[in-house]
């Protein structure tokens, strides 16, 4: 049995033609699916790069119904490996733009991942000069104001 | 020079990767600059730890009672606190816990350190929930629900050092599993003083995983079940698994037994060595049925059972497809002879690809390596090289449809000997790690 194609347009104008059951781990594009059959899906604001990204990681996760376990190279553990992979090799700017794509496309356990792993890097940073500094973050408070802060928040930071 | 592309980032987002994040390290980005100034308070969760808050054992009931009323309307999507009983005074708790409930918590996490003696007993809250989807409570006690309990949402429930208030705290345990239509992962850490009865009973139709650790006995009715691990002193009864996928085992429990219940089931197992040992009296005493459904084995063993052992195993594995083989070679003085003569059924028609690596006996448990005297080293090297040989030239010569054979080694004399060795047979790819 042949597996239903559908195709994701980039912003670009790139085609991207990806098995049907790929795709549908967007709820969004699950639903599209549903109301424009044998539609070509037009992705506006995400990038090729960005869309071939996420297409890996939706083939990766994409649960085959074959009935059969162990016909999967990927077990819990395994797959849990290549997340932690696959967001590793993505440098900063890209990384946010994935997690704005997962949160467009409504895939949760990619948008989980791409938090994760943003949230790994903060919680690395000693202190939050460190941070400021790994997300190029401009620091517009005064010695002052951060002093104040650190006071109101009645947290030992 | 980069330019600061995460504060460009919606507040949704934002707020969702600090809730990634332990509060103590959310709190610290509000001092990043104006636009991070109060995202940490609309972060929906707290994760904390008494340890952060060491100078004075009420700021983390100020703290936490501050924000639970700056955002009383809003959802609360995770409550985890690691607090310790003996340094923190933490009157009213629990209140957090209802409040967490209430305003729709998926993820909750109770976690009190030392004090053996004494243990903060959870809400009867936490038995009814229509959004709780992992429940993971250490060290505290549990009531005894005169209701039915309701959590149709929970998959992952871990109980570990638990306090049951009824003298039979099983019938806790097995109402509150009764309760879960959707549970998938289930720990259960038993305590030495738990009070529990030495058999324990846990059915569930959608179980994929059941961890136990240390504690008596248990017994399991649960037909979804993927995998399976145990480690420590079980015994353990497989009854109703037919669906099994995956076994991991360590530990000494009554193993006959058991395998015979879950043999027309799993396809794929891991043993430990330690396991091997009994599994090997097992198959003298009396036959094991075969694991027919059985395609993915992983196993450790000691070389000096090894000749005994592996092809009893792959007698009784007659499809296997996938083997990961691993050796513990340790310093005794092994036996002498070594030669693998039988061929089973899986070599024959099955057995596509075969993995095999090697271990120094002690890593295995972590145990620091016993120093060894120059003529030990000599004679486990030679041990080595002689076991290695047999064990691939096996897999070479006897099996009819190895396609990989994958050796993952570090000794370059074996690996050597071993390439020259493997040119001979041309229809099995052999890789070198």
């Amino acid at each position: 049995m042949s597996k239903k194609m559908i195709v994701l347009k980039s912003s670009e104008g790139v085609s991207f033609v990806v098995e049907e059951a790929v795709a549908r781990q967007s709820k969004i594009i699950s639903f599209l699916v549903e109301e424009f059959p044998d539609r070509e899906l037009p992705l506006t604001n995400m990038t090729s790069e960005i869309l071939r990204k996420t297409i890996e990681y939706c083939k990766k996760h994409v649960v085959e119904d074959d009935g059969g376990g162990d016909s999967s190279s990927s077990s819990s553990g395994d797959l849990k490996e290549w997340d932690v992979k696959f967001v590793a090799e993505i440098d900063q700017p890209r990384l946010m733009d994935l997690l704005m794509a997962a949160n467009y496309l409504d895939i949760p356990s990619l948008l989980d991942v791409t938090c994760q792993k943003v949230a790994d890097t903060i919680a690395a940073c000693n202190d939050e000069k460190e941070i400021r500094a790994t997300f190029n973050i401009e620091n517009d408070f005064t010695e002052e104001e951060v002093e104040a802060i650190r006071m109101e928040n009645q947290y030992p930071i | 020079m980069g330019y600061d592309r995460i504060s460009l980032l919606p507040d949704s987002l934002l707020t969702q990767i600090l809730l990634h994040l332990p509060t103590k390290d959310s709190v610290k980005t509000s001092l990043l600059s104006t636009r991070w100034r109060n995202l940490w308070l609309d972060v929906p969760g707290l994760d904390l730890h008494s340890n952060d808050f060491r100078y004075s054992s009420s700021a983390i009931k100020t703290f936490t009672d501050k924000f639970l009323e700056l955002n009383r309307e809003s959802r609360l999507l995770k409550f985890k606190i690691k607090y310790d009983e003996c340094n923190v005074y933490l009157f009213g708790i629990s209140e957090w816990f209802v409040t967490a409930i209430n305003r729709g918590a998926q993820v909750l996490d109770v976690d009190t350190l030392r004090c053996p003696f004494y243990k903060d007993f959870m809400p009867l809250d936490v038995y009814k929930s229509k959004t709780l989807v992992s429940l993971k409570l250490v060290n505290v006690g549990l009531l005894k629900p005169e209701f039915v309990v309701s959590l149709p949402c929970l998959k992952i429930m871990h109980l570990e050092d638990i306090q049951y208030s009824d003298d039979d705290g099983s019938l806790i345990i097995q109402k509150l599993v009764s309760g879960c239509p959707v549970l998938e992962d289930l720990t259960l850490c038993r305590s030495f003083d738990d009070k529990l009865p030495v058999v324990l009973r846990v059915m569930s139709q959608t179980l994929k995983r059941f961890c136990v650790k240390s504690g008596p006995g248990i017994e399991s009715d649960a037909p979804g079940l993927k995998c399976i691990d145990f480690r420590d002193d079980d015994r353990v009864v497989g009854k109703n698994l037919s669906f099994f996928l995956m076994v991991d085992i360590d530990t000494k429990f009554n193993l006959h037994e058991f395998l015979n219940g879950v043999s027309s089931a799993r396809r794929s197992m891991i043993i430990s060595q330690r396991t091997i040992m009994e599994l090997y009296r097992c198959l003298n005493m009396e036959p094991i049925s075969k694991f027919h459904n059985l395609s993915r084995l992983e196993v450790s063993f000691s070389s000096d059972l090894l000749l005994q052992v592996l092809t009893n195993f792959l007698e009784i594995s007659p499809n296997l497809k996938y083997l990961t083989l691993c050796l513990v070679f340790s310093t005794k003085i092994e036996r002498e002879n070594l030669e693998l003569t039988n061929v089973p059924r899986c070599l024959l028609s099955t057995l596509e690809c075969v993995e095999i690596k090697e271990m120094i006996a002690g890593e295995e448990t972590g145990m620091a390596r016993v120093r060894i005297g120059k003529t030990t080293a000599m004679k486990l090297a030679k041990q080595k090289k002689k076991i290695w040989m047999e064990v691939v030239r096996y897999f070479l010569e006897d099996s009819v449809v190895l396609k990989n054979l994958i050796l993952r080694l570090t000794d370059s004399d074996i690996i050597k000997k071993l390439v020259t060795f493997t040119k001979r047979f041309r229809r099995c790819q052999t890789i070198f790690r």
